[in-house]
C-alpha cells in the first residue's frame, strides 16, 4: 500500500495528512479533516455535490487523488464563513431565496456559485445556466437556484 | 488490489525517462476519464504517471508552422484562449462543449484525445483543423496527423513509452469558415449522440469550396475523419442537393451503432442532418 | 353530526414567504446526513448483487471472502436469520435465498473495517448460478409459458383488480354519441435524489436496535423493517436525520433493514449506503404502467362513462405496488363528473427492478394517459381542450360513484389561471400561423393538462388516519415540535415553525422542530401520500390551541385578569385593554415547572380528516379529506429535422388550499414540474435483453441540468380547505403530475403527433414526424 505525505492549505489552514495514494480529495476532506460538508453524490464526478474550489477553480474532489492537491489551496463549504459566523453572500443569498430544499447539492451548487460569480460578476441567464450545468438539483428544478445567483451578485457587487 | 504507484515527474526528460522505464504506467492528466473508469472497475491496482506537475505541458505558444497547445493545457483554458478563439474558434466552441465547468477545469487536450473515445468533442475540430499529434519518447519526437492518431477504441498509435506532448494547428487559409455541432440529448454535461465538425476554404466571393474537411464523432469506434472529399471541390454549397451528397457521402464513411443515447437509425439521419446545418452555417446559408 | 368548518384567519405569518429554518446550516455545511453519520466502533456495509435478472442460487462461497483483512463478517441468504417481508405482500428476503429475481437483487453482504475490505470481500465471494430464462417486459409477464418469478403468484399476477361504480358502463359505451380509444404506456422514472439510499444500525445484546435512516416513514415503517428482522415492533427505534430527498424513494425499502441484519451479525454499528450505481439498480423507481382508456362521450362534450385496463410493472418484488396500481385506475375520477367508471389492473411481476413510490404514486401515470386522451377527445369532438374539461370539471362537494367527494376544489380557477398566465389561447391561435410556414422547421407548440392528487390516503391502516402533534414549552419559554411527518427538504420544518409563530406570537428562534426519532414522536404514518401538511398542520392547529389556552390560564392566574380579557403577543400574555399588564412566556414556563415541579407546560393535538373512511371490499368510499388541484402548462418548440422538442417556459397553476409557506409550495411546484419535465423528455432507466441496467449513472440516465430546465412559474389560486385547521391542502405530488401530459400536448400542438408511450425522445418524434409525412403523401397519392 503506497502512502504519501501531503501539504496543502484547506481553507486558508495548512495541513500536512498521510494519505494513501489512492485515496480521492473527497475522501481525505471528509474521513482525514472531518469536513462533511463536501457531499457525495455519485462518486464519478457526475453529481457536483463534492465541488470544492482547487486553485481558485471548480473540480469534483471525487475525481481527483488526494496525492493530486499537494501543495494546492482548496476552499471547501467550511471554508466561506467569516469568522463571526456571518455568511458569504452566496451562502446568505442561497437561504434567501429559498434554494435549498434537501441541502445535499447546497454545498457544491455554492461553491459552482462561488467561481460563477467570480468569472462573471454580473452573470446573464445563460451563463448562470452553464456555470452549474455541473450540479445536479433534484429538489428546486433549479429556479430558486437561479434567483439566488443573482441576489448574491447583487450583494456582492454592493460589496 | 486498490493500491496506485504514483509518480510526479518534474520535467518533460524525467517523465519520458520514466516512462520508458515503466510500460505498465499509464499518464494521469485531466483524471476526468481515467480515475472514473478505474473507479467503475472496481478500483483496481494501477501506476500512474501524474504530468500535471510539469508546466510546459500546458503551454500554448506560436510555433513557425502553426500554434502549439500542450497536452496538459485544461479544455478550461482551451476554450478562454483568445488566440484559439480568433484562429480556431470552433476548437474554443467544442471546448466549451465538454462536459461542465468542473469537468473543464479538471480535463486535458491531450487527455481528450489519447482516451480515444469516439465522442470526445475537441477531436473534432483538432482533425479539421488538420492539427498534428506531437508525440514524445527517449528516442525524440516525432508527429502524427490526429486524423490518423486513433486505431480503435480508447486505442491510438502511441507505442509504449510513449506520450503525448501536444498538438501543432497549422494557421487556417483565409478564406476558411468551419462550424461544428455536438447534437446529444440533454443540453447540459452530456457526450455527443453525433459530433460534427466542417471546415472549408471557400472560393473568393462565391459559395463553393477549394477544399471541405469533415469530422464525425460518435459514429463508430473511433473519430471519423472524412476521406475523399475531393470530389466535392468546386461544388455549388448552396445547392440543397450537393448538401445532401455531401452529407450521405460523409454518412458511409460512419459506422454507428444502438446504445442509450441513440438508436443507429437515428444517428444515421443526425449525421446526414448535422452535416448539411454545419455546411449551412459554415458559410451562412440558412 | 356537522362536520367542523375551519375558517380563514387573519395571518401575519401563515401564507408569507419565509427561508427554511434549516437552510443555514445545510449552507454551510454543517448538516449531518445519514450518510455522514459515523459512530463509535461503526463498521462499513457491502452488498453483492446479482449479475443475472432471473436466477437459481445453487452454492454461495464465502471462504475466500471472510480471509479478507478487515472483514467482520459475511453474510448469505442461508446463514442468516431473516424473514419474507413487504409494506403489502411478503415476498422478499433482504438477501436472496434460493433465487435471485433480479440484476442486482443481495444474495450476499459483508461487513469491514472500510469500504475497501468490503469491496475486496465482496469480489471473494463465489456464487453459483443457474441462470433462469427472465421476464422483461410487462407485456410477455401474464404469456403462457412465461417463466414464473414467485410461486405465490402464478402468471405472474400478483394483484388482479376489478372496479366498477356507478351506471354500467357497457351499457353507457353501447348508446354514447362517441367512444374513443387510446393506448398509452410510461417508463421506469427513478427518483434521482441526490443522496443515495442510507442507513446506519445499531444492534444491541438485548435486541434492541437503532436505526439512522433516510426515510420518510419512520413509525409505519418500523412494523414492516421489525418483520424482516424477525424482531418486536418495540425493539426498533428509528431516528430520522435530514437526509437528500426522497421523492417516494425513501419509505420502507430494503437498504434500512438489510444494514441492520448486518449490524446484528457484525456484533457492531454497521453503516450502509449504496453506491450511485447499485441505488440505479435497486431503488424503487416508478412502476411503468401500459393504459388502454376507453371514453364515452355525448354530443356536447359530457363525459359518460370511462373503462381503463392497466398492466402495471412492478418488477421483482411486490414493494407498495398495488396501493400504487389502484390509484392509477380512480384516483383521477374525483376530478371529472363521469357517473359510469370500471377499472380493471394486472399488476405483474418482472425481472426488473422492484418498483415502488414516486411522487405521484399511480397517479403521475394515469394523468399522462387520461390528459392526453382528453386532448385526444377534444379534438375529435371540435371542442376546445379547456371547454370539454370545464363542462366536466366536478367542483365543490362533489361526490363521485366510488364514494369519494371533494370538498374545497378552485380546478376551474387553475385551469383559466394557468391559461391566462400562459397566453394560451392567443398562442395557440399565433402558433397555428408560424408553423403553417412549412419552410419553418421550428414548431411552435403550448398544451396543458389539469391535474388532482390526494392530501392523505386512507387506505394503508384501517383503523387509523391522521396525524398527532405535541407541544413541549420548557421552562425557558421555547417551544419544541414533535412530529413523526419528517423533513425530507420539501420544508414541513419549516410550516410548522410558521404555524406555532402564527398562533403563539412567538419568534422563529424560540420555536425548536425536532426531526422524528421513534421513541420520541407520537405515532403517525410519516411523509407520503402528500399528507404532511394537511395532517401535521391539522393536529398542530390544536395541539395550539391548548398550548395556547394554558399560557392564557396561567398568565391570568399571575396577572390576576379574566382570561377573556387576554391574548398573546411577542411572547407575552397581554391584557387586551392595558398592553402594560402583560406575562411573559419566560414567566409563564417558570411558574409552570416550579408549580408542577419539572412539568413542561404541554400541548397536544390530534386530527383526522372528517368524511374521510378506510375504502370497502370494492374500494367504495372518500380516502381523502383534502383534494388539491392544479393545471399545469408547457410552451415549447419542436425541431422537425431531428425531433428534439425543447421547452421555453411552464406553468404550475395551484389550488393547495392555503399555502403555508408560499416559498416553499413555489419550490414544490418547481421542483415537480422539473421532474416531470424530465420524466416526459429525457428519464427511462433502460434494460437490454440480458436485464442488465444500461444507464445507471447521471451521465446515461439523464436528469433535467441547470442548463435544461425552463423557466417554471408557480402561482397559487386563492382557497381555504375547510376540514384542517389552517386551510392547507397538499402540494408534494399535486406538483408533478401535470408536466408531461401538458407537453405532450404542447408536442401534439406544435407537430401533430403524440409519442404515446414515454419519454418523449426526439428519436420517437422524429419517426411519428416521418410516419405522419409518409401517411400524408400516401393519402395525396391515393386521391
Amino acid at each position: 500500500m503506497d502512502m504519501k505525505t501531503i501539504s496543502f492549505s484547506v481553507n486558508g489552514k495548512p495541513q500536512k495528512v498521510h494519505v494513501r495514494t489512492n485515496w480521492t480529495l473527497s475522501s481525505v476532506l471528509r474521513e482525514q479533516l472531518g469536513l462533511l460538508g463536501t457531499k457525495i453524490g455519485c462518486g464519478e464526478g457526475e453529481c457536483g455535490a463534492c465541488s470544492v474550489l482547487m486553485n481558485g477553480k471548480t473540480v469534483t474532489s471525487c475525481l481527483v487523488l488526494a496525492v493530486q492537491a499537494d501543495g494546492a489551496e482548496i476552499i471547501t463549504i467550511e471554508g466561506l464563513e467569516n469568522m463571526d459566523g456571518t455568511l458569504h453572500p452566496v451562502q446568505e443569498a442561497f437561504v434567501e431565496a429559498g434554494a435549498v430544499q434537501c441541502g445535499y447539492c447546497t454545498p457544491g451548487m455554492v461553491m459552482s456559485t462561488i467561481a460563477l460569480l467570480e468569472k462573471h460578476p454580473e452573470p446573464t441567464e445563460e451563463e448562470v445556466r452553464e456555470g452549474l450545468t455541473g450540479n445536479l438539483c433534484r429538489c428546486t428544478g433549479y429556479q430558486k437556484i437561479f434567483e439566488a445567483v443573482q441576489i448574491a451578485s447583487k450583494k456582492m457587487r454592493r460589496g | 488490489m486498490n493500491n496506485i504507484k504514483y509518480f510526479l515527474p518534474k520535467s518533460l526528460e524525467e517523465a519520458v525517462k520514466y516512462l520508458s522505464d515503466n510500460n505498465d504506467a499509464k499518464v494521469l492528466a485531466g483524471g476526468t476519464d481515467l480515475i472514473v473508469k478505474w473507479k467503475k472497475t472496481g478500483c483496481p491496482d494501477m501506476h500512474l504517471m501524474d504530468i500535471r506537475g510539469i508546466n510546459k505541458f500546458a503551454e500554448m505558444n506560436d510555433l513557425s508552422e502553426g500554434f502549439f497547445i500542450g497536452a496538459g493545457a485544461t479544455i478550461e483554458q482551451v476554450e478562454s484562449c483568445e488566440k484559439i478563439k480568433a484562429d480556431f474558434p470552433i476548437l474554443s466552441e467544442a471546448a466549451r462543449n465538454v462536459g461542465s465547468v468542473q469537468v473543464r477545469n479538471l480535463a486535458t487536450i491531450g487527455g481528450n484525445s489519447c482516451n480515444a473515445a469516439p465522442s470526445a468533442d475537441t477531436v473534432l475540430p483538432l482533425i479539421v483543423y488538420e492539427a498534428e499529434a506531437v508525440i514524445v519518447s527517449v528516442s525524440g519526437e516525432k508527429r502524427c496527423t490526429l486524423k490518423d492518431f486513433f486505431v480503435g477504441p480508447g486505442k491510438t498509435v502511441m507505442r509504449p513509452g510513449e506520450m503525448l506532448k501536444g498538438f501543432v494547428l497549422p494557421k487556417p487559409k483565409p478564406c476558411t469558415v468551419v462550424s461544428f455541432a455536438k447534437h446529444s440529448r440533454r443540453a447540459g454535461m452530456d457526450l455527443a449522440t453525433v459530433g460534427v465538425a466542417v471546415k472549408i476554404c471557400l472560393k473568393k466571393g462565391e459559395k463553393s469550396a477549394e477544399e471541405i474537411s469533415v469530422a464525425l464523432g460518435a459514429v463508430g469506434p473511433v473519430p471519423v475523419s472524412v476521406k475523399g472529399l475531393e470530389k466535392f471541390n468546386g461544388a455549388d454549397l448552396s445547392s440543397d442537393n450537393v448538401l445532401k451528397e455531401i452529407a450521405e457521402f460523409s454518412f458511409e464513411q460512419a459506422s454507428p451503432i444502438t446504445d442509450v443515447r441513440g438508436s443507429k437509425d437515428y444517428r444515421s439521419k443526425m449525421i446526414v442532418q448535422n452535416v448539411k446545418d454545419c455546411i449551412c452555417k459554415a458559410i451562412k446559408i440558412d | 353530526m356537522a362536520m367542523t368548518r375551519y375558517e380563514k384567519g387573519d395571518y401575519k405569518i401563515i401564507g408569507t414567504k419565509r427561508p427554511y429554518v434549516d437552510a443555514k446550516e445545510k449552507v454551510t455545511g454543517r448538516t449531518v446526513y445519514v450518510s455522514d453519520i459515523h459512530l463509535p466502533g461503526m463498521l462499513y456495509g457491502k452488498a453483492l448483487r446479482s449479475p443475472y435478472p432471473h436466477a437459481k442460487i445453487l452454492n454461495v462461497d464465502i471462504s475466500e471472502a471472510l480471509k479478507v483483512p478487515g472483514i467482520k463478517t459475511v453474510l448469505t441468504g442461508k446463514n442468516v436469520e431473516q424473514y419474507k417481508w413487504g409494506p403489502i405482500t411478503k415476498d422478499e428476503y433482504l438477501i436472496a435465498v434460493d433465487k435471485a429475481n433480479y440484476t442486482g437483487d443481495e444474495v450476499a453482504a459483508v461487513a469491514g473495517i472500510d469500504e475497501e475490505a468490503c469491496d475486496e470481500a465482496i469480489s471473494k465471494i463465489r456464487v453459483e448460478y443457474e441462470p433462469l430464462p427472465a421476464i422483461l417486459s410487462m407485456h410477455d409477464a401474464m404469456k403462457d409459458g412465461a417463466p414464473l418469478i414467485h410461486e405465490s403468484a402464478p402468471k405472474n399476477i400478483c394483484n388482479h383488480f376489478d372496479i366498477h361504480h356507478g351506471l354500467d358502463t357497457d351499457e353507457v359505451f353501447k348508446n354514447a354519441y362517441y367512444v374513443h380509444e387510446g393506448e398509452y404506456e410510461t417508463s421506469l422514472h427513478y427518483q434521482g435524489y441526490i443522496e443515495p439510499m442510507a442507513g446506519v444500525s445499531v444492534w444491541d445484546a438485548h435486541n434492541n436496535v437503532t436505526m439512522y435512516a433516510g426515510i420518510q416513514t419512520p413509525t409505519w415503517s418500523r412494523n414492516d423493517y421489525a418483520v424482516a428482522l424477525g424482531i418486536p415492533v418495540e425493539n426498533l427505534r428509528i431516528v430520522q436525520p435530514p437526509f437528500g430527498g426522497g421523492f417516494g424513494g425513501k419509505l420502507s425499502q430494503p437498504v434500512h433493514p438489510l444494514g441492520a441484519l448486518i449490524a446484528k451479525y457484525a456484533k457492531q454499528p454497521v453503516r450502509l449506503v449504496l453506491d450511485r450505481v447499485e441505488d440505479f439498480q435497486c431503488a424503487l423507481p416508478r412502476l411503468p404502467m401500459y393504459f388502454k382508456i376507453k371514453t364515452a362521450w355525448d354530443k356536447e362534450g359530457k363525459y359518460l362513462g370511462k373503462y381503463t385496463y392497466i398492466i402495471a410493472d412492478q418488477g421483482a418484488y411486490a414493494s407498495y405496488g398495488a396501493s400504487i396500481a389502484l390509484t392509477a385506475m380512480y384516483r383521477i375520477d374525483i376530478m371529472y363528473k363521469c357517473q359510469a367508471l370500471r377499472s380493471v389492473c394486472d399488476l405483474v411481476y418482472t425481472n426488473k427492478v422492484p418498483t415502488g413510490c414516486y411522487r405521484g404514486f399511480g397517479n403521475a401515470q394515469k394523468h399522462f394517459a387520461h390528459e392526453t386522451h382528453l386532448d385526444e377527445v377534444a379534438e375529435v369532438l371540435n371542442i376546445a381542450p379547456d371547454e370539454l374539461r370545464l363542462r366536466n370539471f366536478s367542483g365543490e362537494n362533489y361526490k363521485n360513484p366510488h364514494g369519494w367527494n371533494t370538498n374545497s376544489n378552485a380546478v376551474s380557477d387553475c385551469m383559466k389561471r394557468g391559461l391566462e398566465a400562459s397566453e394560451y389561447h392567443d398562442k395557440r391561435k399565433k402558433f397555428f400561423v408560424v408553423n403553417s410556414d412549412e419552410k419553418n422547421h421550428i414548431k411552435k407548440g403550448i398544451g396543458f393538462a389539469a391535474c388532482v392528487h390526494v392530501s392523505g390516503n386512507r387506505s394503508f391502516i384501517k383503523p387509523f388516519e391522521g396525524a398527532a402533534a405535541l407541544l413541549r414549552m420548557n421552562e425557558q419559554g421555547k417551544v419544541y415540535v414533535f412530529s413523526n411527518e419528517p423533513d425530507m427538504g420539501q420544508g414541513i420544518r419549516t410550516v410548522h415553525s410558521m404555524c406555532v409563530q402564527e398562533v403563539l406570537s412567538i419568534s422563529e428562534e424560540h420555536v425548536c422542530t425536532t426531526t422524528p426519532d421513534t421513541d420520541i414522536v407520537p405515532f403517525g404514518l410519516g411523509c407520503f401520500a402528500s399528507r404532511g401538511t394537511y395532517m401535521s398542520t391539522g393536529a398542530l392547529h390544536m395541539a395550539l390551541n391548548d398550548m395556547k389556552s394554558k399560557l392564557i390560564k396561567i398568565g391570568s392566574e399571575i396577572l390576576g385578569l379574566p382570561e377573556g380579557e387576554l391574548e398573546l403577543e411577542n411572547e407575552f400574555v397581554v391584557s387586551k385593554t392595558d398592553p402594560e399588564k402583560k406575562a411573559s412566556y419566560a414567566d409563564i414556563a417558570w411558574k409552570h415547572v416550579c408549580d408542577y415541579p419539572g412539568q413542561h407546560i404541554l400541548g397536544i393535538g390530534y386530527f383526522t380528516p372528517e368524511g374521510v373512511e378506510y375504502p370497502d371490499a370494492t374500494k367504495y368510499n372518500n380516502i381523502s379529506g383534502g383534494y388539491a388541484f392544479g393545471c399545469q402548462v408547457a410552451e415549447l418548440e419542436v425541431n422537425t429535422k431531428t425531433g428534439q422538442v425543447k421547452v421555453n417556459e411552464m406553468w404550475g397553476i395551484h389550488d393547495s388550499g392555503q399555502p403555508i409557506n408560499l416559498l416553499a409550495i413555489e419550490g414544490q411546484v418547481h421542483g415537480g414540474m422539473a421532474q416531470g419535465y424530465g420524466w416526459a423528455l429525457m428519464e427511462n432507466l433502460a434494460y437490454n435483453d440480458k436485464g442488465k441496467l444500461m444507464n445507471p449513472s447521471f451521465l446515461d440516465y439523464q436528469m433535467p441540468t441547470a442548463a435544461d430546465i425552463p423557466k417554471i412559474n408557480a402561482e397559487f389560486v386563492d382557497s381555504f380547505e375547510w376540514t384542517t385547521g389552517f386551510g392547507a391542502k397538499s402540494i408534494g405530488e399535486a406538483s408533478l403530475i401535470g408536466a408531461a401530459p401538458a407537453i405532450q400536448n404542447a408536442v401534439y400542438n406544435a407537430v401533430g403527433v403524440r409519442i404515446n408511450t414515454m419519454p418523449i425522445t426526439a428519436e420517437k418524434v422524429l419517426k411519428a414526424l416521418e410516419e405522419k409525412k409518409r401517411h400524408q403523401n400516401q393519402k395525396t397519392s391515393v386521391e
